[in-house]
């Protein structure tokens, strides 16, 4: 498709958001918001164990308590879900596999007495051992998570290894890295830790599922993508896609914690014992910690060999992600970290893998990121190791081994000069850095830069198509369709924008949809990945440009003249031959109405596709068109430690990204900014912490801490865009949204590196490990000078 | 989820003690700041809740000779922005200062900090320090007083008896030459617990050879423990950067911080409690440079 844009359309420009009036006044309603009559309420009952077999589970007591209607457990309900692996029970049966999986769903008239009721439940479990880590579950000797593993349903390209707990792994490998790396001038190897992360969306996630009779099913919830939701319910209960409707109102922050399914097939299940009554799931704060998905938990181990230069001869790199109980979410997880293993960087032989691992915690999922965060932050980190082993500038280190046009990297994918300028953009971050004093006024506190370049795909479905629905109304205004969910990030707006820019008409006049509501809007693969605004723009293009073709249509037969002969400028269509015969757009929208009444045509809608073009799945080698689209950038920060008591103040965060073309300035900033705070907070604060007894020890935001407006006060934060034109996105527009959170938490521990000495490879950087490196450099440095001194003494001096 | 239970607003403290006797499941709600959080966690689950808001005069900060007195009600912005407060007894505005967030200094009160009995309370901290003392009232009798080192028994656990409640705090010889300081560390800069802190009071701060200072540390034992040994080293001497770095030994020779803490390990309590002595001091204007 042609890419007309004037520059002096919609696209481009910081449009205010469609829902800024509604979400600010508190009228734009959330699951939570909504109440159907004669609705009953859920509360799940949980395993307080991380291992255990269920001997017995006794709901009479719990269905004596006043209130209570029904206690569900997966005796009843012994639904099993999972696409790519048939792993997951939605109540448990036999075993539990971590602290806090869903064990019974007591319903009851008020959510007290749903409380009350769960209370009551009585389970018998005979503890078993646990693996509560990644180390521990790779471990020989390591209890089996799930011993079924050999016999689930999988998809095609899944590589379980039964018998142990790595139910899944991304392998690629070029050339013989070993021996690259054994005629190296540096080697240096490392492990590099990303902690569990939890998202910490503002909204709970809330479902409300009504079962108007047995196949019919309504099911409002706060999911990303409806139409996933949709598919693994029907075929979870064996009945057809029409008799599951999902609708999904706003969402008040997803970051991949709410794609896929989380809560929706458990209340969807408890529901359909109660036939008639709708029921209602809203999690707390608490919950959100173990009761839908966790993000990140790698541990990524890398040898690399360089020449003197500092030039990349080979590497090898082992990533294991502790992907919790279930297996199904974290898979993309571990694809998307093995794609970028090696950074953006060249490297002539290589060896990834990437393994997804079972573990008795809460399950992982998508993150703001898919992987390329954890990746990045361990090829950052490790190299930050390697120009110090080298005395190199770290940036010139970057510099000299940057992917450049031509060169292919782990996925076997050739570089193109399309794919954007990484270059450009790792100067322009460099040049935003300079501009800030690394000389600090009080000696106790010193300051630090460094920057760290990304790339960044989207990891999805080779088939992940999207379409988009236009219908022209009577005064010349336009509903648009779309299964793309609105979650904060704008999409209604920027979608908008796109429409009107294709339409050639002003972006008031386009309406995008404000829920989705999968029987009747138009099927979208999946919200994720920072893909909205391409996937579903380009289908928009296509309808747009349909719509116009209909628009004609109606317009020739009005006018007396073939469409191909019926001029359009957003406003009017007119005759080309005789451009004084013109008619509104409104005039034409619905049919061509002549002088005498009679009528002929009829209302103007379009549908349009995209489908990304000729993904695959990757070979035995890793390799193949694993990504339709990358992006590029570089990102930065500028701190100061206070060496005596380890904090950690910001004074700069930068990121440089190569996003095509910008479609709202405003959103798009605003985009990148949640994702550079979001990150920080991974570096500086956030992780998840677990017991012995493998239950999280910080599910609140009491002691799982994220940044607030306070800690941001003083903190610089500048996103600049460079806009190399992707031919495949709408008006050159590529992904762009959590590339944010790509390589922002490496900069900052860089940064402290270069300010202390102090290499921290663990996140999250807190006052206390800083404190604890700053110690023990000076103990080790102490050491170093009296062994210095009782050298000094045996030696004489001079020499 | 909120298990149902019964509310009073009683008009005097007599009644509130009455009220607070009656029933083994009786709680007392303030600002409620920490009584909703575990009645919410289903960790309290009060048969009856008494209102203290609605009693007159427990609100208020006044001063009658060298004694401040700050009602229990006295909300910690009420802390914040109190003229009174300020000079010597300043070691209160910094704890104000940290205390929670907006919402949360607009609600909790000083008497409900103290009676919480939190290791790491903002309040109990400075006003351990200050030798505070805590006013009781039961259903009878007259209000008694007791230092807030007899008050406090340890992670929430006081002197209080089951039909009694704080009134007030004293702080008694408040004069021109106190000089005090809060300083904690916290995991943000936004709203968190102290992960560790430390107050510093100086009594008769102008005269070196007469100077008594006396400090407080928080969340490092179950009561917030005055290192003796620190503030002999630091009272009644002038004070050079070496005195300072031995205080420093001093005030955390002993300490054994519970090792489980979310917040901070007992490493880096050690560590960074003489780096907060040292700056403090300095702060305050205390310490001698070299050559002066």
């Amino acid at each position: 498709m042609k890419q007309p844009s004037t520059g002096n359309g919609p696209v481009g420009r910081s449009t205010l958001r469609v829902d800024a009036a509604e979400k600010a006044t508190g009228q734009a309603r959330f699951v939570a918001d909504l109440s159907l009559p004669g609705q009953l309420h859920a509360f799940v009952f949980r395993s307080p164990h991380a291992h255990a077999r269920i001997r017995a589970i006794d709901t009479r007591a719990a269905l004596a308590v006043e209130g209570v209607w029904e206690v569900v457990t997966g005796a009843e309900a012994p639904f099993v879900i999972g696409e790519c692996i048939r792993d997951h029970s939605v109540l448990a049966r036999h075993k539990v596999r971590f602290v806090g999986e869903p064990v019974a769903v007591v319903l009851a008239r008020d959510p007290g007495a749903a409380a009350r009721g769960a209370e009551a439940v009585q389970v018998e479990y005979e503890e078993l051992p646990a693996a509560l880590d990644v180390s521990h579950a790779l471990a020989a000797d390591a209890p089996l998570v799930h011993e079924d593993l050999g016999s689930y349903r999988i998809l095609p390209t899944f590589h379980p290894e039964p018998g142990s707990n790595v139910y899944h792994s991304y392998r690629a490998e070029r050339g013989d890295p070993d021996a690259s790396i054994a005629g190296a001038a540096v080697v240096h190897e490392g492990t590099y830790v990303y902690p569990h992360l939890a998202h910490v969306q503002l909204e709970p996630h809330g479902a409300i599922a009504w079962w108007r009779g047995p196949a019919d099913l309504t099911l409002w919830c706060s999911a990303q993508s409806p139409h996933t939701v949709r598919k693994v319910l029907a075929e979870m209960f064996e009945l057809p896609l029409t008799a599951v409707q999902v609708i999904v109102p706003y969402i008040g922050g997803g970051f991949g914690g709410k794609s896929d399914t989380t809560i929706e097939p458990l209340v969807a299940a408890a529901a359909r014992r109660v036939i008639g009554h709708p029921v209602k799931l809203v999690l707390s704060r608490e919950e959100m910690f173990f009761g839908t998905l966790l993000g990140r938990g790698a541990e990524v181990r890398i040898r690399s060999g360089h020449d003197s230069d500092g030039r990349f001869l080979g590497a090898v790199a082992e990533l294991a992600f502790a992907c919790g109980a279930y297996g199904e979410y974290g898979i993309n997880v571990v694809e998307g970290a093995g794609h970028v293993a090696l950074g953006p960087y060249n490297v002539p032989a290589f060896r990834v893998a990437s393994k997804a691992v079972y573990t008795n915690t809460p399950f992982i999922g998508a993150f703001r990121g898919y992987g390329h965060p954890e990746a990045h932050w361990a090829m950052e980190r490790h190299l930050d190791h390697v120009a110090e082993r080298l005395g190199l500038d770290p940036t010139e280190l970057r510099r000299r081994n940057l992917l450049r046009p031509g060169d292919r990297h782990v996925t076997g994918q050739e570089v193109e000069t399309s794919h954007g300028d990484l270059r450009g953009c790792l100067e322009a971050a460099a040049a935003s850095l300079a501009t800030v004093d690394l000389a600090s006024p009080d000696p106790e506190r010193v300051r630090g830069v460094a920057l760290c370049p990304l790339m960044k795909a989207p990891v999805m479905a080779t088939n992940a198509s999207s379409s988009a629905f236009l219908k022209l109304n009577g005064d010349g205004s336009v509903d648009l369709v779309v299964s793309g969910t609105e979650m904060g990030q704008g999409s209604r707006t920027a979608l908008a924008q796109i429409a009107a820019e294709a339409l050639e008409v002003a972006v008031e006049r386009v309406s995008t949809s404000r829920l989705v509501d999968t029987a009747v809007s138009p099927y979208e693969w999946q919200s994720v990945g920072s893909t909205t605004t391409w996937k579903v723009g380009q289908a928009i293009r296509q309808a747009a440009a349909e719509l116009i073709v209909r628009l004609k249509a109606n317009a020739g037969l009005r006018l007396g003249v073939p469409p191909e002969q019926v001029g359009y400028d957003g406003d009017e269509l007119w005759d080309c031959q005789s451009p004084a015969r013109r008619v509104r757009v409104a005039e034409v929208a619905l049919n061509a109405l002549h002088p005498d009444g009679h009528a002929e045509g009829g209302p103007v809608a379009a549908f349009g596709v995209f489908t990304p073009s000729g993904l695959t799945w990757p070979d035995a080698q890793g390799r193949g068109r694993l990504a339709a689209e990358w992006t590029f950038g570089c990102q930065g920060a500028v701190v100061e430690v206070d060496r005596g008591t380890g904090e950690i103040r910001v004074l700069k965060l930068v990121t440089a990204m190569d996003v095509g073309r910008v479609v709202n300035p405003a959103l798009a900033r605003g985009q990148v900014a949640g994702a550079m705070v979001q990150s920080l907070g991974a570096a500086l604060m956030e992780q998840v912490v677990y017991g012995g007894d493998g239950a999280i020890r910080n599910p609140s935001l009491t002691d799982y801490k994220i940044p607030t407006a306070e800690d941001l006060a003083g903190v610089e934060l500048e996103v600049i865009f460079l806009e190399t034109p992707f031919d495949e996105g709408p008006f050159g527009a590529r992904c762009l949204a959590e590339h944010g959170a790509v390589a922002l938490a490496p900069a900052v521990a860089n940064a402290v590196r270069q300010a202390t000495g102090c290499h921290l490879d663990r996140m999250p950087l807190t006052a206390d490990t800083v404190l604890a490196a700053l110690l023990a450099l000076d103990r080790a440095e102490q050491e170093r000078s009296r062994a210095a001194t009782r050298q000094g003494r045996l030696e004489p001096a001079g020499v | 989820m909120f298990e149902p239970y019964r509310y009073a607003r009683p008009r005097d403290p007599r009644e509130a003690a009455a009220l607070l006797a009656s029933e083994p499941g009786a709680k007392a709600l303030a600002g409620g700041t920490d009584l909703l959080v575990e009645m919410r966690a289903r960790n309290l689950r009060p048969s009856l809740v008494v209102d203290l808001k609605g009693i007159a005069g427990l609100r208020g900060i006044s001063r009658a000779g060298g004694r401040v007195r700050i009602g229990a009600l006295t909300t910690v912005s009420d802390v914040l922005s109190s003229p009174r407060l300020a000079g010597g007894l300043a070691a209160l505005r910094d704890a104000a200062a940290v205390f929670g967030c907006h919402e949360i200094r607009n609600r909790a009160t000083v008497g409900g900090n103290l009676a919480n009995a939190s290791p790491g309370a903002e309040f109990s901290v400075p006003l351990m320090a200050f030798d505070a003392e805590v006013v009781v009232q039961g259903s009878e009798g007259p209000a008694r007083s007791l230092p807030l080192g007899s008050f406090l028994l340890g992670p929430g656990r006081t002197a209080l008896g089951p039909g009694e409640l704080v009134t007030a705090v004293e702080i008694p010889g408040v004069d021109q030459d106190l000089r005090s300081a809060y300083r904690r560390r916290a995991r943000t800069r936004g709203m968190d617990l102290a992960s560790v802190s430390l107050a510093v009071v100086a009594r008769r701060a102008g005269d070196p050879a007469r100077r008594q200072v006396a400090l407080s540390m928080g969340a490092v034992a179950g009561v917030p423990p005055r290192p003796a040994a620190a503030e002999a080293e630091l009272s009644g001497a002038t004070l050079t950067r070496e005195r300072v770095a031995r205080a420093g030994e001093l005030l955390v020779a002993g300490l054994a911080p519970r090792a489980t803490s979310l917040r901070a390990t007992p490493g880096y309590k050690l560590a960074v409690l003489p780096v907060l002595l040292e700056r403090i001091l300095c702060d305050l204007g205390l310490v001698e440079e070299d050559g002066s």
